[in-house]
């Protein structure tokens, strides 16, 4: 999001009419998990409850973490995921995936889990009709670390990305390793190359680890039409992840692990891919539910930013991080056709592109919700901007983290998620207030001049103003030839 | 004694089982199978292929047969050379390549040849070889030997499982005490292993199922009592192909990868860096 240095935090648009109403839980920065109603009010705070991310279950429940393992000698890697109740009772808990002996500290159980994490009786984490999570019971899948060595993906120790499943008592059940699958990612030789050198290398622990693939949601399809037609690529039970390192979207499948549906790491191999162009840095790749508009299409917050392995090029002098794009994209794809059904930038925002694409962006978070009224909630996490919008892009909230680090650097938001109010049984409803857009033109600080010269001539011979063009940048998307029908391109 | 030996050529293992030959006084007719000696060979398999085991890899070599008793491989054919039948069960035919040597078995020898054991391995050693030693604890006598000449590159201790099964998975009594003096010897050794293979157990009532996971938990619980630490790296893993216990699993349903992580959940309660084997990749 491109920002002035003064702007206002909390509620700033809310259309009580067109939204879809209820709370909002996030991880405000430094503060705890957070519940805010459509006004911004602060309506529930567990201090101090960390979230990668955090969500709710019915009843008042919320999910996140003690804290986070030193970064001295881990990634990201989160001690534990825990269930807590409205007042702040642990009611259930998961820690015993690695015991942890890191120097100078108390060697611990740790679940190492990062980005996300799902609880049976929902496939993605967020209100679904007729899908809810269970609170008292069931299995839940955790994204998770786990340091290995392959030589065939590179001669670095690797941070690599597991899925595991945890039944109530704890016990894991089911356990797949993404550098099991390498040969089946795609990665054309010149990205091998790049990464067999450099893994994406993060300094822990004295060594570096190579967080090679980065994987950042994942999430199962659950009921679908796909599967239901006859597709088994898209059995209820198979997982889809994102990996903002590779630029891939995939989904495995539960029983044999392999990777049977793939976006990426090429997006120039077919007409549609080109028109759909590369999908960078992305998260919160996920399919929607059934039961909610688009169910079966897969959503995605497409980041921008840098992101996949590469040739080496001036703007990536060894081949990382080599696709760049300074703006975001929320993409809803057909995923038997790739075609992009639903798509929200900075264009659809209202925003002139490319001048100002760059006032939707988030280089490095995101996520996006699919609501029961078609409406999209998303989180522009990276400037702490949670929205939301309407199927015709028609702006119907918005709310600015007030919440800094302690550095007062940034207020960032890993995710987001808009809770129905049944779900708080604990709470009344609150008053839903509207909030109109404010008119920037008129918006001003105290002490500062309205807008207005009372001193005006006139210039003889000026011509009127163009109402658009006259840029030093044309603003035209380039062309994309069709495949035709047998997949043949034209050259 | 006059010895034929079935060898390939540019087989290093095969020099070092004619050496032992010479070593010995021992006349040879050596048959090269690549060249003049592959008729015989072929003769010689058809008379004696279940005396000859076929690995992973295909069939191990030298081949030693002094018309009455056959030995395959390396560490079998210098014991026989050395020791006859003395040393029956300490050596297997192995899997490993190079200048690696498996499928040396403290506990399925005789604890009345420590000192010839040793000496083979002694021998091996001089020949710039790399040793892995394997135990389930039973002979615990020849293991204070091995480890205190320092002879195993790489030890594996198989913990067949809770002490009370021991003798329904060894096949024969065992004395508790002499599994919990191997066990106790293993922080003594250079590079120790740990593992429980998931076998078949015939109970009480005859019949046969795969020891469990509490069963699993017992057998860690003894690891920890008995070494003193809950930090070894204990490996949980299938049977595999080439496991002796392979064939008795017939008609029990297969371990899924499912099952033994259920197991590395009992487990973890006493060893906390317990995990299962991959058998797609490695893991540090």
């Amino acid at each position: 999001m491109g920002i002035p240095t003064i702007y206002p935090t909390g509620t700033t648009v809310y259309n009580p009419d067109k939204a879809s109403n209820g709370y909002t839980v996030f991880p405000a920065q430094d503060y705890g998990a957070l519940l805010i109603d459509m006004n911004g009010r602060e309506v529930k705070l567990w201090k101090g409850l960390h979230g990668f991310p955090n969500k709710m279950l019915p009843g008042g429940h919320v999910v996140g973490h003690r804290g986070m393992r030193d970064s001295d000698f881990g990634y990201q890697d989160y001690v534990d995921l825990i269930q807590v109740d409205w007042d702040g009772n642990v009611v259930w808990e998961f820690n015993q995936y690695e015991y942890i002996e890191d120097p100078g500290t108390t060697p611990q159980w740790m679940a190492r889990v990062h980005h996300d994490y799902q609880r049976e009786g929902n496939p993605v984490g967020y209100y679904t009709p007729g899908m809810e999570p269970q609170i008292d019971s069931g299995n839940t899948l955790l994204l998770c670390h786990k340091n290995v060595s392959n030589r065939r993906i590179s001669d670095k120790i690797l941070l690599d990305d597991t899925i595991i499943e945890v039944n109530w008592d704890g016990d894991i059940l089911w356990e797949w390793m993404l550098n099991e699958h390498f040969h089946e990612l795609g990665l054309p030789e010149a990205a091998r190359n790049v990464l067999f050198r450099d893994p994406n290398i993060h300094s822990t622990g004295g060594k570096g680890v190579g967080d090679w693939m980065h994987l950042n949601s994942m999430s199962t399809l659950g009921p679908n039409k796909w599967y239901e037609q006859g597709d088994d690529r898209f059995h209820p039970n198979n997982i889809i992840w994102s990996s903002r390192e590779s630029n891939i979207v995939a989904i495995i499948s539960k029983e044999s692990g392999k990777i049977v549906w793939k976006l990426g790491p090429d997006y120039d191999t077919s007409a549609r891919l080109r028109e759909l162009e590369i999908i960078i840095g992305q998260h919160h790749a996920h399919m929607i539910p059934y039961g909610l508009p688009g169910a079966g299409n897969i959503l995605i917050f497409d980041n921008g930013g840098w992101a996949g392995y590469g040739l080496p090029s001036m703007t990536t002098p060894f081949g990382t991080k080599a696709y760049r794009r300074d703006h975001s994209r929320i993409l809803e794809i057909d995923p038997t056709t790739l075609q992009v059904v639903w798509r929200y930038t900075a264009t659809e925002a209202g925003l002139l592109a490319p001048f100002l694409s760059h006032y939707f962006y988030s280089p490095t978070i995101g996520g996006v919700q699919r609501m029961p009224n078609g409406n999209t909630v998303i989180t522009e996490g990276d400037g702490g901007r949670l929205f939301e919008v309407t199927k015709d892009h028609e702006l119907v909230w918005e709310y600015i983290s007030p919440y800094w680090n302690k550095k007062s650097t940034i207020n960032m938001v890993y995710r987001a998620y808009r809770i129905p109010y049944e779900w708080i049984p604990q709470l009344e409803k609150p008053e839903e207030i509207r909030i109109q857009r404010a008119d920037l033109t008129q918006l001003r600080m105290p002490g500062a001049a309205p807008a207005g010269c009372d001193d005006c001539v006139d210039v003889d011979g000026t011509l009127p103003y163009n109402e658009e063009g006259g840029y030093c940048v044309d603003a035209e998307p380039a062309r994309v030839e069709e495949d035709d029908e047998y997949g043949v391109i034209h050259l | 004694m006059s010895v034929v030996i079935y060898t390939l050529p540019g087989c290093m293992r095969c020099r070092i089982v004619k050496g032992c030959l010479h070593e010995n006084d021992i006349d040879y007719i050596e048959k090269d199978i690549r060249a003049d000696g592959r008729d015989d060979f072929v003769q010689f398999y058809r008379e004696n292929h279940s005396r000859i085991i076929r690995g992973p890899d295909g069939i191990v070599f030298p081949i030693i047969s002094d018309g009455e008793v056959v030995q395959q491989g390396l560490g079998k054919g210098v014991a026989y050379l050395k020791y006859r039948a003395k040393l029956n069960g300490y050596f297997g035919v192995g899997i490993l390549h190079h200048e690696w040597i498996d499928a040396i078995h403290i506990s399925a020898g005789s604890p009345d040849y420590v000192d010839e054991f040793i000496d083979v391995l002694r021998y091996l050693k001089t020949k710039a070889l790399k040793l892995q030693v394997d135990t389930c604890g039973v002979n615990s006598g020849a293991l204070k030997s091995v480890i205190d000449h320092k002879l195993a590159d790489v030890l594996i201790m198989d913990v067949l499982g809770p002490l009370r099964l021991y003798p329904q998975i060894f096949g024969r009594p065992v004395k508790e005490d002499d599994i919990k003096q191997s066990l106790r010897l293993l922080p003594h050794a250079d590079n120790p292993k740990l593992e429980t293979v998931i076998r078949p157990v015939k109970r009480d009532d005859g019949t046969m199922s795969y020891i469990t996971p509490d069963e699993l938990a017992e057998a860690a619980q003894l690891i920890e009592e008995e070494t003193g630490s809950n930090k070894w790296h204990y490996r949980i893993r299938k049977l595999h192909s080439y496991d002796r216990a392979h064939d008795e699993a017939r008609g029990l349903p297969t371990v899924t990868d499912g099952d033994l992580l259920r197991y590395r959940s009992r487990a973890r309660k006493y060893l906390v860096h317990a995990d299962v084997e991959r058998m797609q990749g490695p893991q540090i």
